[in-house]
């Protein structure tokens, strides 16, 4: 008899493996973005990348495949001499760990407070602390920027500081439904009627298994996350010279438009590469771990 | 449904129909980064949009021609000074006629009682139109407007001035751009009509070429040429002055007709712009203001009190390389460079290395504070940039330093109140010279919200025997001898005791389309479209010849020519008399085609 | 139901008043603070900005309210046209998707339009302009009419305006101006809602009466029309509150680069200059704006498709 199939007992990291795979687009997107955080990362570990330098006798080199650039400013360099490319690497870090920054904060108070209002069993007191925050919901990220950034003065991070309460909301709501729809099963009355506190039974009960939707929730706020901080810095409220990031090099390229055209596209680029990436992926963890519910599509 | 998105296909489809170019030109647009709060040049500034509104709106009494310095008449003519200088009588052009406006049509010529109003406005707290001396900022002194004792009518053409003391600068005051004549008629006409007085500062009743056509305050103006103007029509059929909001886009708007004069493109530009000028496509005209950009140190601080931090610091920066990167190579320096250095030391100022080491310790113990301040009127970002090289040329040094950026009224409080190390300021000028208020022991008495307030005094530091060779210097009899030693002794003084590094100063510029011809600019830096036209447009009238009855006050500038070196009165560094081996930077005061500066940037040296 | 409809409306009662609040708050953080008289000055603040009483931009020394009127409705047609355009792209799209979900060529135009949607707007804005207007000059670069143009003021959105005064010129003009900001906002919502109608479509497509009709030889263009459109109206109609947010996000960054007269770009010139009676009324009105149109959504979204229905259709 053949007993091989069952001796194989997939674990639950190979199991989501197996069914990610299925769709090549998410795996590029992953691959993409497992790329790009290494470049970022990784990197400037190894090799020696100075985006701050300046060195006026080679201002606006253009990338070294056009004619009249130089090997060793890949990517050219900008007004004042800087390597593009480290300038790029550097801005992107400061892009993304801001806005991981951001999500992650807004995620933590989020879930902690959604779970808060889950619990609870007075429909009012619940209803009214969800309900202060829908301000921020209606209100466009940007506007809370605004805001914030007004009160406190315009630097990177005060931005991300913006962000995350802009994005605060919508982790508060989608946990609360989720915990809503978790509470009323049957497990939980059975673990109250045994008698565990509420903190118990929130770690072992509830948490667990709301994770999937907190995970497809944190990666679409991550993409979001991520164009906020861009757009910010391309209206000059963010980062501050000579800090690069990826929004605020772009308004400086839109300068230098005339002399090089590469300054300008480049970071656009590799913003829009970047949330692609986050996103397919987001999506592509959510279309796994939600499989057995409605066909996804 | 499916209607609505047929109607939205049918608009989207539609408008990209209907795109650029025109073959006949409606007009033209002049696209500037000026602030537009009011039509009426009283308000303003002596400023370069003063100057074209008033050239465009707006007559004066009188005027004074550029090359000659003569009084020449504007609506009137000065016919007689009394042997005490204190009463000046004028007689008015009787066919002087305004504007309409909306619903007011005016009912007769200008009179003496026009002119009698334009004043009083200024100076007499009953008259209903009555704003305080510091809304007119182009009057630096209140006493011209309280000297004035009285101003009559002696007829209704003949105004007489009688003032309580002789005032030498008085013909200056009232030939000035932005003494302008309003109409008694239209005051009347806003107060019969129950509208706030300051109506009248928003829409425009003049007696000049173009009449307002609409305003919006900030935006635009638009004005279209008015009929019954006593000399020349305009042969435009419109003008608009927009005020853009972003730099950047202005240059790309002048090849999609969407203007055809812009003021100050920014430097990354210019290269850009001068293939096109020599391609005949694009003309450049030299404003004559400077944007000037200084560091000023606090001298108040511990660190900066000692003139030989402050000496050190002047030395780390490499003023060639921020010519370079910031100007693109074509600032002018204010205290030239000499050749084969990087900085503006003479050979007798230079610091010593035991001077140098000694500071650069000393600069190590605390990061200074770099302030720069956002500007209102455009004219680049040029303050962040050299904050940048800055912090990067101490950097070099080993010492640290931070930059803040300020808005302009928060950083004007701190500049006040000695809030700050090192400041980078950027004074936009039209005075001869520049650097002597700024280091003036007396402090200027005006407080106005404007880039001038830039121009005082808040180093800390002050020295009278250099202040008085800055006054000495404005006294126009002196020989060039004279005035040479004075600016060397003043130059030795600055540079030994450095309370501010003089960088450089861009001049400002017009760029036009190729077909616009008959533009010129005014003696404050405007422009004066009365003689504007489109080359391509109307064959016949294009003859070339100036038209028979031009007024005779009219500025005096022209299309740039490479090569042609305009002296401009800059009395600092006239006689620089450090040689240039480097060519462009000094002197001269066009932008001369220079060597392709897009390969390689010409890195200075010996 | 009308339960619901007044639980709404107290809530946005409710959130009004922390509006109030949050408001008050700015403005003390910008201005003095006054601790003594700090219910005073609430009430005052309060009740005049209810009144419409906003104070005066220090930037332009106009009456706020007066700049309110002008740069509102100009960004509010922007809004208009942007939704109506990427709605029925969108859902016609997306519906044709959902059917034909089996298609290789679909799955290949999802990913296609995932990736566009990443670049951000600013951006690709700033492309089009260089493409459409300076290379091809096809269109202008910037602003929302030829300024040659002369059309009065009657009710600031300039689509409205121009139609008032009749006149050919302005409107070709306007329109000419309107195109490419529309085109670039839309890009996002168009794909957001391929996206919902997609899935929705789909959901319905698999179910009974839509097989019945389709082995009864009806087209699908007839389905799509018919049967599907309406059933997919209560799954997206949730999510239109999103992606309204959104379209407004990207409307503030389409007015900064085509320098369209409007909200947003008052807005970025008023948080750069720190002119903050205009933050504050520009906050307050926009956020009583979405407030009011998310309730309203909300009550519609009850009213015409409750929570019975829904449940049955398993949407």
């Amino acid at each position: 008899m053949k007993y091989q199939n069952y001796d194989k007992v997939l674990s639950d990291r190979q199991i989501f493996w197996h069914f990610y795979k299925k769709s090549t687009a998410d795996v590029i997107g992953l691959i993409v973005l497992f790329l790009i955080l290494t470049v970022i990362f990784v990197i400037p570990y190894f090799v020696n990348m100075d985006p701050y330098t300046q060195d006026i006798t080679k201002r606006l080199l253009p990338p070294s495949w056009v004619d009249g650039g130089e090997l060793r400013h890949f990517l050219g360099t900008d007004e004042f001499g800087r390597d593009f490319l480290s300038r790029l690497l550097h801005g992107g870090a400061n892009t993304i760990s801001y806005a991981f920054l951001a999500t992650i904060s807004a995620a933590v108070a989020g879930i902690a407070l959604g779970i808060m209002t889950g619990i609870d069993r007075h429909h009012v007191r619940s209803s009214l602390v969800r309900h202060s925050f829908d301000i921020i919901f209606a209100a466009p990220s940007i506007l809370i920027v605004f805001v914030v950034v007004s009160i406190l003065s315009p630097t990177l991070p005060h931005t991300a500081l913006a962000i995350a309460i802009s994005l605060l909301p919508r982790f508060i709501h989608t946990t609360y439904n989720a915990v809503k729809h978790e509470i009323v099963k049957d497990y939980i009355k059975a673990n109250n009627l045994d008698g565990s506190s509420y903190l118990r039974l929130t770690m072992e009960c509830i948490v667990p298994n709301i994770l999937s939707v907190i995970t497809i929730n944190f990666w679409e706020a991550f993409a979001v996350a991520v164009l906020d901080i861009s757009a910010i810095g391309y209206l000059g409220l963010g980062a501050q010279a000579p800090e690069p990031e990826w929004g605020s090099m772009l308004i400086s390229g839109m300068d230098l438009i005339y002399i090089g055209n590469s300054k300008a596209i480049i970071p656009g680029i590799a913003i829009g590469i970047t949330i692609a990436a986050i996103s397919q992926v987001g999506h592509g963890i959510g279309r796994v771990l939600t499989m057995g519910e409605k066909k996804w599509l | 449904m499916r209607f609505l998105l047929f109607i939205t296909f049918l608009i989207l489809l539609n408008g990209f129909m209907h795109g650029a170019a025109a073959a006949e030109h409606e007009g033209v647009i002049y696209c500037s980064e000026h602030a537009l709060p009011y039509m009426n040049p009283q308000r303003y500034q002596y400023s370069p949009i003063a100057s074209t509104l008033a050239k465009a709106v707006y007559e004066r009494l009188i005027g004074r021609d550029n090359k000659t310095g003569e009084i020449v008449p504007g609506v009137g003519k000065l016919t007689r000074l009394s042997r005490d200088q204190v009463e000046y009588t004028f007689v008015l052009d009787k066919t002087v006629k305004f504007h309409s406006y909306g619903s007011f049509t005016p009912t007769r010529e200008l009179q003496a009682d026009d002119v009698i109003f334009s004043f009083n406005r200024m100076r007499d707290p009953g008259n209903p139109f009555y704003e305080p001396f510091e809304n007119f900022p182009y009057i630096t002194r209140t006493e011209t407007l309280s000297n004035i004792k009285d101003i009559v009518a002696i007829s209704p053409h003949v105004v007489r001035f009688i003032l309580k003391e002789p005032d030498p600068d008085f013909l200056d005051f009232l030939a000035i751009d932005n003494s302008v004549i309003l109409s008694k008629e239209y005051a009347d006409y806003i107060l019969a009509h129950n509208l706030p007085p300051e109506y009248i500062d928003y829409n425009a009743v003049g007696t000049g070429p173009f009449q307002e056509s609409s305003f919006i305050r900030e935006r635009y103006v638009k004005l279209k040429p008015f009929p019954e103007y006593r000399f020349d029509k305009p042969m435009i059929k419109k003008l608009v002055i927009n005020r853009s909001w972003k730099i950047n886009k202005r240059l790309s708007q002048m090849f999609t007709n969407e203007c055809h004069i812009i003021s100050n493109p920014s430097a990354s530009q210019l290269t850009f712009i001068e293939q096109h000028r020599d391609r005949k496509e694009l003309n450049i005209f030299n404003r004559k203001t400077v944007n000037a950009t200084f560091i000023i140190f606090n001298t108040r601080k511990d660190v900066l009190r000692n003139r030989h931090t402050r000496r050190t610091i002047a030395d780390a920066i490499n003023i060639r390389d921020l010519n370079e990167a910031v100007y693109f190579g074509l600032g002018h320096y204010i205290i030239g460079a000499r050749a084969g250095t990087n900085n503006i030391f003479t050979p007798d100022t230079e610091p010593s290395s035991e001077e140098k080491l000694a500071s650069v310790l000393e600069l190590r113990r605390t990061p200074l504070r770099i302030s720069v301040f956002e500007s209102e009127n455009g004219g680049g970002n040029y303050q962040i940039k050299i904050a940048e090289i800055l912090k990067s040329d101490l950097e070099s040094i080993g010492v640290k330093s931070e930059i803040h950026k300020y808005r302009t009224d928060t950083g004007l409080r701190k500049l006040r109140s000695g809030n700050f190390d090192v400041a980078i300021i950027n004074v936009y000028s039209n005075l001869e010279s520049v650097i002597a208020p700024l280091l003036a022991c007396r402090k200027t008495v005006r407080r106005r919200q404007s880039d001038t307030e830039f121009m005082n005094n808040f180093t800390g530091w002050c020295n009278v025997y250099f202040d008085n060779i800055m006054t000495s210097l404005k006294n126009r009899r002196l020989s060039d001898h004279e005035k040479m030693s004075l600016y060397l002794n003043a130059r030795h003084i600055l540079l030994e005791e450095m309370p501010l590094i003089p960088l450089l100063y861009s001049s400002n510029r017009y760029v036009a389309l190729g077909n616009l011809k008959g533009l010129r600019t005014t003696a404050a830096g405007g422009l004066d479209f009365r003689n504007v036209y489109f080359d391509d447009d109307k064959p016949a009238e294009s003859a070339g010849t100036a038209p028979a009855k031009t007024p005779a006050v009219s500025g005096s500038g022209t299309p740039e020519n490479p090569g042609r070196t305009a002296k401009v009165q800059k009395d600092v560094s006239a006689p620089a008399p450090d040689k240039d081996s480097t060519a462009p930077a000094s002197d001269k005061d066009s932008t001369a085609p220079a060597p392709d500066r897009n390969r390689a940037p010409a890195k200075g040296g010996s | 139901m009308l339960k619901f409809i007044a639980r709404r409306i107290l809530i946005l009662l409710f959130v009004f008043f922390v509006l109030t609040i949050i408001l008050f708050w700015m403005h003390i953080r910008l201005t003095e603070f006054d601790a003594e008289r700090l219910v005073r000055d609430y009430l005052y603040f309060t009740g005049s900005i209810v009144r419409g009483n906003f104070g005066i931009s220090t930037g332009s020394k106009l009456p706020v309210i007066y700049e309110l009127k002008m740069y509102l409705p100009s960004t509010l047609e922007l809004i208009f046209f942007s939704f109506v355009l990427s709605f029925a792209v969108g859902t016609v799209t997306g519906i044709a998707a959902g059917l034909n979900h089996h298609s290789v060529f679909l799955k290949g135009v999802t990913a296609v339009l995932r990736l566009t949607t990443s670049f951000p707007v600013f951006w690709l804005g700033q492309m089009m302009i260089t493409i459409f207007a300076v290379e091809l000059k096809l269109v202008p670069t910037s602003g929302n009419i030829s300024l040659f143009c002369e059309v009065p003021l009657v009710t600031g959105s300039i689509f409205i305006d121009s139609l008032l005064t009749m006149d050919p010129e302005n409107i070709k003009s306007m329109l000419n101006h309107l195109v490419l900001p529309v085109i670039v906002l839309s890009f996002m919502p168009a794909t957001q809602f391929y996206l919902l109608a997609r899935r929705a479509s789909f959901t319905i497509s698999e179910m009974d009466f839509i097989r019945m009709a389709i082995s009864r030889g009806q087209s699908q263009f007839f389905l799509a029309r018919k049967h599907i459109f309406l059933n997919i109206i209560p799954s997206i109609l949730p999510k239109i509150k999103i992606i309204l947010c959104n379209l407004f996000s990207a409307t503030i960054l389409v007015e900064v680069v085509f320098e369209w007269p409007g909200t947003g770009i008052w807005i970025s010139t008023a948080v750069e200059h720190s002119d903050n009676a205009v933050l504050e009324t520009a906050i307050f009105v926009l956020a009583i704006i979405f407030l009011l149109t998310n309730t309203l959504i909300d009550i519609m979204g009850e009213v015409f498709f409750p929570e019975k229905r829904r449940i049955n259709l398993n949407i």
